[in-house]
């Protein structure tokens, strides 16, 4: 199995989500995914589509505005982040005590 | 067939206006959604909400289900009535299919039918993320693994030093594209297992290494666990409960290198003490002019 990564343009990324060129620049330009290069032009790692795909289904499933998204997507990332961390240090913390 | 009481799931009267079931709908969503929710269940939830939802908000599908939920018997089983056509949308029209996030139920079929508009032209496959349990062991050394992802068994290559929340790429593996589209891909997001003696911090790991009170206050060798087997330590003379003994390069190998394994000292009380012992420490207490809570004086 081949896991080199690619890096795809606007357009290839566009049709790889199935979404508009518009609105794939739309959560660009809010940060929801960021280019790994920009010039001349954007050129996108593989691996945001994933993302892209997740807030395409927030934005059609909950009926929210890109910038909500944005905000959601941050938050459910720090949310996991801070559970991931929490359960950890509560392990750390029960050897401690044990 | 199983009736599905699209009002029950949604929560909703019979009766309930369109404004009604779309506001239950959007706060059931927000609950559910796979992407938000960690209910284990959520998917399943999400998608049962999302069907009642697609079901009731239209006013021609409402009413054939309204129709059928007449006609339905009483007790779970349902059978459209003979002759029953069911919905089709016409030519050309119809949504865009709520994607293809698995179809919705075989009664939502039955009813509605399955053929809405779909856009022309190869459609591309989905990529799709599934998270993949690694235990610490297996990112010493390049580590195959068979992982199932819905009814198929993948064989895959763990490289040497994969860490936590990390993404492994398998091309192609994704959903299938439709009309000679390309397929997805799947990503695989990397989350350590727990382990029973090390704790992760980034490349690091963490061991508490419990010794005895003298052991803290003679120092010594003690005998500490790593990934790659046991080593001795050295610790140092008069060592505070916590202290942390640094073992460069034997905490997880990384891309940049290898963390560093801390070995924190827990000093421990004997279980028991016999008299003899209480006595030594007596000794001691009455020898040392140590004071623990001198601060708070």
């Amino acid at each position: 199995m081949n896991n080199s990564v690619r890096r795809l343009t606007l357009t290839e990324l566009s049709r790889r989500v199935a979404l508009p060129v518009a609105t794939v620049t739309e959560i660009v330009e809010l940060g929801i995914i960021e280019p790994e290069a920009r010039d001349p032009h954007w050129l996108f790692d593989e691996t945001v589509t994933v993302i892209v795909t997740r807030a395409a289904r927030l934005h059609r499933d909950l009926a929210m505005d890109w910038s909500g998204v944005a905000l959601a997507l941050e938050l459910i990332e720090d949310n996991q982040r801070l559970r991931r961390e929490n359960a950890a240090l509560r392990r750390r913390l029960a050897r401690l005590l044990e | 067939m199983e009736f599905k009481d699209y009002y029950g799931i949604l929560g909703v009267e019979p009766d309930a206006d369109d404004k009604a079931i779309k506001s239950a709908y959007r706060k059931l969503a927000r609950q559910y959604h796979p992407d938000v929710s960690s209910d284990d269940d959520a998917e399943r939830k999400f998608k049962e909400v999302s069907e009642a939802y697609h079901a009731l908000k239209d006013p021609e599908k409402r009413a054939e289900y309204d129709r059928l939920r007449q006609y339905r018997q009483s007790g779970g089983g349902f059978e459209p009535p003979p002759g029953w056509q069911g919905f089709r949308p016409g030519a050309g029209g119809g949504e865009a299919r709520f994607e293809d996030d698995g179809a919705f139920s075989d009664f939502f079929e039955s009813i509605f039918g399955g053929g809405f508009g779909r856009r022309a032209g190869p459609r591309p496959g989905r990529d799709l993320e599934v998270e993949m349990p690694l235990f610490l062991e297996d990112t010493v050394a390049d580590t195959r693994k068979q992982i199932r992802v819905g009814d198929r068994t993948l064989n895959v290559t763990i490289p040497a030093g994969t860490g936590d929340n990390e993404r492994i790429r398998l091309k192609g593996q994704g959903t299938p594209g439709a009309d000679g589209g390309e397929p997805g891909d799947l990503y695989l997001r990397v989350r350590l297992v727990p382990h029973p003696l090390f704790d992760v911090d980034g490349h690091d790991l963490i061991v508490t290494v419990p010794v005895a009170p003298w052991e803290a206050a003679l120092g010594g060798k003690v005998s500490v666990p790593t990934l790659g087997g046991r080593i001795s330590v050295t610790v140092p003379a008069n060592s505070q409960n916590g202290r942390r003994l640094r073992l460069r390069g034997k905490g997880l190998s990384g891309k940049k290198g290898a963390g560093d394994l801390y070995a924190v000292l827990k000093v421990v009380m004997p279980d028991r003490n016999d008299e003899r012992s209480q006595a030594l420490w007596r000794q001691l207490a009455e020898h040392s002019g140590f004071d623990p809570r001198a601060d708070w004086e």
